[in-house]
């Protein structure tokens, strides 16, 4: 391993750069700017985990929360409601973050998804708004995504522009994805293998997939899941300029009288406060964290939360919608094996009119409900009995024989739904809990409903045996964290410019799920990590041009 | 444990014998190991649950993945998985566990007259009695414990031999190799064809 070349600064230093949170966003950034000679300190909430520590061991991670937060957190629709202990976040706390758990579906955003507001005009009960930058300005980042994260792939029917092709072909096909190939071509759906951000093949010194099918909130002992912690992360500490700090806990962003950040304060492994001066910070700490944080960060200058002039920080928050139609079939078709998902189809991608809403999305097939003990909870039907001698035998011949079909959509922007800090309830280290607040809009449940009913349409066209819909509901979870620090021209609507630094602190950056301005269709990682590439980029030029 | 967790997971949300899920001759090969390998050790004590407690959450578990002409989570010695978990992995359940017996007990009494253990009721009146008693936590918690020391890693103390795992055709590798399952290796024999 590379740890012991990784930099170790004292407290005492000032370093160029620190970075709070080491996922999808902070891993990259790290690696951008160690690489360019900055000296970096990355702070990050939990522990660092070796890959080769990852097991396959569904309690551990789906129950216990091995590597998920256990963060406490409160819920409501509406702001005139008093939120309740409940609700359901889902991040993983560790060094690498969200992209060491995730199910690794790396859908590039297309052009449509930046203009939005100038082609489909105002949508009554949401503040959607044009992106300030477009898909062609984030192209060679998704590329760079694609080649230094690593993407396995082939071209899509309607792909939007790319500069390269993909590093590594597809993964191999399950039957889920050639039953929803079959289904979808009959009812003249374009059908592609998806892009999935899992090795297919060694690439970059790392292995390829070993089809073991523990990716969906696990972490991959292999290192063929591109997680920054697999990926990018050993890059920047091979630099000598990049620590990574794991157990520190994040509370407040300091500023002098000049209103300038001077670094953060946090809790060390033992619970002792520190102080890392930096001449920047950057908050890469995910869209619940990174506005939690701005708003414990209190001052005279900004009694609203730091950055927060605008009113934005913790506004705006999307979670993209899921629909699931599971389906029963006649042979076996083992998706607990492989990656998730093997297939997917883009036709729904754009807002139609003609829907009489608005919304878009992609579907794809998956195993999904594919383990063990998630099956035997969550397998059979909604509202058939879960247990006795039929619900066994209903899981003996079908554990095998189930697929899902799952339509992936929008969020629209309200300004209701939001992450504040919870006026009662405190986390572990006595700070404020996150509140959430959300309520879908109603055009995000209908197009839930609109995929749910093309999904239900494929699985009879493939031949399903039985098929049924898991209820489309007002969601109460979440592991996408989306939008509630957006990104910017105008400092009156939004908390960051297009280079991510904030309108208000000249030396204070954002960049995670929070600066996205529109949700996209449902796998937002991708575009994450193609904008720290950029960010990264950027902060880096303003540092050499003596601009922060 | 947590209910949310339960919602979360609905929303948000080789050819040959390996992959044909149920192979019943080797099902039935693993019920007559696990009938052979129970009988052979003697009754391993509780730690945390009395004997009567057990008794009670066994007889539960019993009904709730019952020993048909497959094992069930007698034979995968699901309550002693519960039994440690109430040490430690879901210690904060245990409370609400022996709360829940206190009204299961209740329950029994309505059920049969003169009844004082859900153990000592026939099947069919335990069925009766869990029917009236499924939407609640308890009934919830003793459901989440039995699949879990029925499909968790055996090393949690259930899952015996794996037999949860071979009933519904789980085959738990670290590497798998392509084809997975009928469709995708129906398409590998078309394509050499």
């Amino acid at each position: 391993m590379t740890t012991q070349q990784a930099a170790r600064f004292p407290l005492t230093t000032t370093v160029d750069f620190v970075i709070v949170g080491s996922g999808a966003a902070g891993g990259i950034m790290a690696k951008e700017l160690a690489t360019r000679g900055h000296s970096v300190v990355v702070l990050e909430q939990g522990p660092r985990i070796h890959p080769s520590q990852f097991h396959h061991d569904e309690y551990a991670y789906f129950f216990k929360n091995e590597i998920a937060t256990k963060q406490p957190i409160t819920w409501r629709q509406k702001p005139t409601e008093e939120a309740k202990k409940g609700g359901f976040l889902w991040y993983a706390q560790m060094v690498g973050g969200s992209s060491v758990h995730f199910t690794a579906n790396f859908w590039r955003f297309r052009p449509v998804d930046f203009n939005e507001r100038s082609r489909l005009g105002a949508i009554p009960g949401a503040s959607l708004v044009d992106w300030p930058i477009t898909y062609e300005e984030l192209e060679p980042y998704y590329t760079k995504v694609d080649w230094e994260i690593g993407v396995s792939g082939a071209p899509g029917p309607s792909d939007p522009p790319r500069s390269r092709p993909y590093p590594v072909p597809p993964l191999p096909v399950k039957s889920s994805g050639v039953l929803f190939e079959r289904g979808a071509r009959k009812l003249g759906f374009h059908p592609y293998p998806a892009p999935m951000a899992i090795l297919s093949q060694p690439h970059n010194g790392r292995a390829g997939c070993q089809n073991c099918g523990y990716c969906q909130g696990f972490g991959c002992e292999y290192g063929a899941k591109s997680s920054t912690l697999a990926s990018v992360i050993p890059i920047a500490e091979r630099t000598g300029r990049c620590e990574v700090r794991p157990r520190a806990y994040v509370r407040k962003v300091e500023l002098d009288a000049r209103g300038r950040a001077t670094g953060v304060v946090y809790f060390d492994e033992n619970k002792q406060e520190q102080f890392q001066r930096a001449k920047a910070v950057i908050l890469c700490a995910n869209g619940a964290e990174t506005p939690r944080l701005l708003l414990m960060s209190k001052s005279n200058r900004f009694p609203d939360g730091l950055a927060n002039s605008s009113g934005m920080v913790g506004k705006h928050l999307m979670f993209n919608g899921g629909s699931l139609a599971p389906g029963l079939y006649e042979h076996p078709l083992n998706e607990y094996k492989g990656a998730q998902v093997t297939r997917i189809a883009h036709d729904w991608y754009d807002s139609d009119p003609k829907r009489g809403f608005y919304g878009g999305g992609g579907i794809d097939a998956r195993g999904d409900i594919n383990l063990p003990i998630f099956y035997a909870l969550n397998g059979n039907k909604p509202g058939v009995r879960n247990w006795g001698a039929e619900h066994k035998r209903f899981l003996e011949h079908n554990f095998s024989r189930q697929m899902v079909i799952f339509g992936h959509t929008t969020s629209l922007p309200v300004e209701t739904n939001s992450v504040s800090l919870d006026p009662k309830l405190k986390d572990d280290w006595g700070l404020p809990a996150i509140r959430f607040t959300y309520r879908d809009h109603d055009d995000d449940l209908k197009m839930m409903k609109y995929l749910q009913d093309r999904a239900m349409e494929i699985h009879e066209a493939a031949g399903a045996v039985q098929s049924w819909r898991s209820p489309v509901e007002v969601q109460t979870g979440t592991a996408h964290l989306l939008g509630t620090c957006r990104m910017g021209n105008d400092p009156k609507t939004s908390v960051i410019d297009k280079h991510h630094r904030t309108h208000d602190v000249k030396n204070l950056f954002l960049c995670d799920g929070s600066s996205l301005v529109t949700s996209g269709r449902g796998q937002p990682t991708m575009t994450i990590m193609a904008l720290a590439f950029r960010a990264g980029e950027r902060i880096a030029n303003f540092a050499k041009r003596n601009e922060i | 444990m947590s209910s949310t967790r339960r919602t979360f997971i609905t929303s948000a949300a080789g050819l040959g014998a390996a992959w044909l899920a149920t192979d019943w001759a080797l099902v039935d090969d693993a019920l007559a190991h696990a009938a052979k390998a129970v009988a052979q050790q003697p009754a391993p004590s509780f730690t945390t649950l009395t004997a009567a407690e057990a008794r009670e959450v066994d007889a539960m578990a019993q009904r709730i993945l019952p020993t048909t002409n497959t094992p069930g989570a007698k034979e995968a010695g699901v309550i002693y998985f519960i039994d440690k978990a109430m040490a430690s992995f879901e210690k904060d359940a245990l409370l609400d566990l022996r709360k829940g017996l206190t009204d299961l007990r209740t329950r029994v009494a309505k059920q049969k007259k003169g009844a004082t253990s859900f153990a000592s009721l026939a099947p069919t009146e335990q069925d009766a009695v869990l029917r009236g008693m499924e939407k609640t936590d308890f009934f919830g918690l003793v459901h989440y414990l039995t699949m879990v020391g029925m499909f968790g890693n055996p090393s949690y103390g259930g899952n015996r031999d794996r037999i949860g795992w071979k009933i519904i055709g789980f085959d738990p590798q670290a590497v798998h190799q392509p084809p997975f399952g009928y469709y995708d290796a129906q398409l590998v024999r078309g394509k050499k064809a």
